[in-house]
């Protein structure tokens, strides 16, 4: 049976990115995926946007988390990371915030915002849509980043071993190290890590461990060529019942999501446990493009002329509001049911920092921080004062 | 039918409706996935109270692509349609009361819009529905509009109707307050056509109006279509005044007779000069009560505000990889 100091499941950005933390404290890492190669599920059924505080107009923890964590992921992972194109936030007029509250929001998270040019203006209907913003925010694409971690993993000597599923995990006899049992054969590791997303509680269930009360979404992602006048551009508008379009740089097309169509249906694991796995290869997955594409037309009228290419499916796993680390949403969970077993659940790629430094703290594994957080006054975040708001 | 069409089916939900919702929504929804390539079903939750918040709850988990739009508080019809319509997608809309209309006829709505037309009205005979005195008075009003507005709204007409997109569109910019579907469909024109259908009837009490709240909407509808009204006003005011000159004009012809030296009884007036201020103060009130009706409605209209305010929207959320799977393992 081979032995690892440190074994993660699950080959997603996630699970690669801890894996390289953790080589730097343990001499034998190992990452397992069921997929045939990394970054194939979740990591690469997404929208692909890397977050800068723009999107949380009313969560003000989660968008300084994200202003923190931007140029983090931008200086590190620049190459994977598209900027060619304009993002553009659109205001709508039943939002539940007013364009001079988001204007004072992105101030006050010293996030960069502008007046959209004429020409960008135009293309929204004056009667749904109150202001429209320029805003600094970026997609990046999964195929390069999947490269790039690959790379990294080689170089850094962690073993990857793609194509196979870990059926249940167990306390070895020491009382202390795990044993992995897999779908053909075992292996043994001093840590394990359940970076699985959608999959952490199937592999829970089948170890005989208690579940996360987690929710979980079956997702459609659309992608279309945009017409020419949307091209170079990344629309979003909020906030509410509201949708966004923006590059996929993976495929060289855009992807749509909206928040009323994207969720065809979900379930609370607490209420009636269901494997995510199960659902999405069982699911009737019949599009609800003609829905969202009707909708968004009333508000970007040009969208009406879009081609659908296709649409991927992925299951979202969302964490409950209470599970939540101080507005960071991402949970970590140290020896969970069994000694030396860590669960480690995120919702945005750049949330991994949030993983990595709460990682040092928790976890008393030193040396995992690859780079040092930079300051408030760095961001440019406005410090609000006594009375403000 | 074109196998991507979208199709709106939308009604109102109130309390009353409790009894029916559930199966409205599965003959609904059998019919249009039977029928169409993509439909929802849009409920406006006009206000209803905590029993049907939760039957709608249960509609969701249970039927797919069905939308609940709740309203703030109880609206009238007019702005209850309003509300539909600016959260419908469809290529095709149609508007119904689940309290007495019938599902199976929504493809027939459907195929007259896509043969063309932008309105199909739904026509009933209203025998089941008004007393006598009400289905005369639906005839004079019928022919009173049309003479005021120009453009007719048929007497026997519902709000069961199927509205093409272009319709929709045009009636939606239409912000007014006071708005009655039927009129506003005819206002806008388009190609229209009529669909006679028989209701179903539910076990409810028949939603009926009262005489004065019929003469107070025929009141409203005209005041809102017509300028004819004021029109008349202006008309009969001129007419008062030249009368009111003639009349100054014989009572100084009078006096001037009676100094020339002769002899005419001055009490005589008396009778004609109360029946004169009688038929004066007739004509002004009148054309005041016809003036506070327009100025009313400048008011109403002046204030902006928003036609309706929505609390929540929410959709289905079916699970249906799980319906008719066995858990065999």
């Amino acid at each position: 049976m081979r032995s690892f100091d440190a074994v993660i499941i699950g080959g997603g950005f996630f699970g690669c990115y801890v894996a390289l933390s953790l080589r730097r404290a343990f001499s034998s890492v190992a990452v397992v995926e069921r997929e045939p190669d990394l970054l194939t599920r979740a990591s690469y059924v997404n929208q692909a946007r890397v977050h800068n505080g723009y999107h949380y107009p009313r969560s003000l923890m989660t968008a300084l988390r994200s202003r923190v964590n931007f140029p983090r992921f931008c200086e590190e992972f620049g190459d994977c990371v598209e900027t060619g194109f304009t993002k553009l936030y659109a205001i709508a007029r039943e939002s539940k915030v007013t364009a001079m509250q988001f204007e004072r929001f992105c101030h006050n998270i010293g996030a960069r915002i502008d007046s959209a040019p004429p020409r960008c203006r135009a293309l929204f209907d004056s009667t749904l849509i109150e202001e429209v913003f320029v805003v600094r925010e970026c997609a990046f694409n999964a195929v390069k980043l999947r490269a790039r971690l690959k790379a990294l993993l080689t170089d850094a000597g962690v073993e990857v071993l793609c194509g196979t599923s870990v059926r249940r995990v167990a306390q070895g006899n020491d009382g202390d190290s795990l044993d992995l049992e897999l779908v053909d054969g075992r292996l043994s590791a001093g840590h394990v890590f359940n970076c699985t997303y959608s999959q952490t509680n199937t592999i829970l269930r089948q170890s005989g461990l208690p579940l996360l009360p987690l929710k979980h979404e079956l997702c459609e992602q659309p992608l279309l060529v945009p017409p020419p006048p949307l091209a170079k551009l990344g629309v979003t508008v909020i906030d509410g019942p509201f949708f966004s379009t923006m590059p996929f740089p993976a495929r060289g097309l855009h992807s749509l999501h909206h928040v009323r169509y994207t969720p065809h249906h979900f379930w609370l694991d607490q209420e009636e446990y269901r494997d995510p796995e199960d659902n999405i290869r069982s699911a009737r997955k019949r599009s609800r493009y003609p829905y969202m594409i009707r909708d968004i037309a009333r508000f970007v009228p040009v969208l009406e002329r879009a081609t659908y290419v296709e649409s991927l499916w992925e299951m979202k796993t969302v964490l409950p509001q209470n599970e939540i680390d101080d507005g960071r949403p991402i949970l970590l969970r140290r020896d969970h049911g069994l000694r030396n077993l860590t669960v480690v659940l995120g919702a945005k790629i750049d949330n991994i920092y949030d993983v990595i430094d709460t990682m040092d703290k928790t976890l008393g594994l030193p040396g995992y921080s690859r780079q040092r957080e930079p300051s408030a006054e760095a961001l440019g975040v406005h410090q609000p004062r006594q009375g403000e708001n | 039918m074109k196998p991507d069409v979208l199709v709106t089916v939308a009604s109102a939900v109130q309390s009353s409706d409790a009894g029916f919702i559930e199966q409205f929504a599965r003959e609904v929804t059998a019919i249009l996935s039977a029928h169409v390539g993509y439909y929802e079903v849009l409920l406006i939750d006009n206000g209803s109270d905590d029993a049907v918040v939760k039957i709608l709850e249960r509609v969701l988990k249970h039927f797919p692509f069905v939308r609940v739009v709740r309203l703030s508080r109880c609206y009238e019809d007019g702005i209850v349609f309003a509300a539909a319509l600016d959260h419908s997608l469809g290529d095709f809309v149609v508007l119904m009361d689940m309290a007495s209309d019938p599902p199976a006829v929504v493809p027939d709505l459907i195929a007259r819009c896509e043969a063309g037309y932008d309105a199909v009205v739904g026509v009933t005979d209203k025998k089941w529905h008004d007393s006598p005195i009400g289905r005369l008075g639906a005839r004079v009003f019928s022919r009173l509009f049309e003479a005021l507005t120009g453009y007719a709204v048929h007497p026997d007409g519902t709000n069961f109707v199927a509205l093409s997109r272009r319709i929709v569109n045009s009636i939606t910019k239409i912000r007014d307050r006071q708005r009655y579907m039927k009129h506003l469909t005819a206002y806008v024109g388009f190609n229209r056509t009529y669909l006679s259908y028989q209701p179903v009837l539910r076990d409810v009490p028949l939603r009926r109006r009262s005489l004065l709240a019929a003469v107070n909407a025929a009141v409203g509808t005209i005041v809102s279509n017509s300028t004819m009204p004021l029109r008349l006003v202006s008309l009969v005011g001129v007419t008062a005044s030249f009368v009111s000159v003639m009349y100054s004009v014989f009572v100084l012809a009078i006096s001037a007779l009676r100094s020339a030296g002769v002899r005419i009884n001055a009490a005589e007036g008396w009778a004609s000069t109360n029946m004169f201020s009688a038929v004066m103060f007739f004509l002004l009130f009148l054309m005041l009560a016809v003036l506070s009706e327009y100025v009313s409605k400048i008011m109403n209209e002046s204030q902006q505000r928003p036609l309706y305010h929505v609390a929540y929207e929410s959709n289905s959320s079916v699970v249906e990889a799980f319906k008719d799977r066995v858990n065999v393992v």
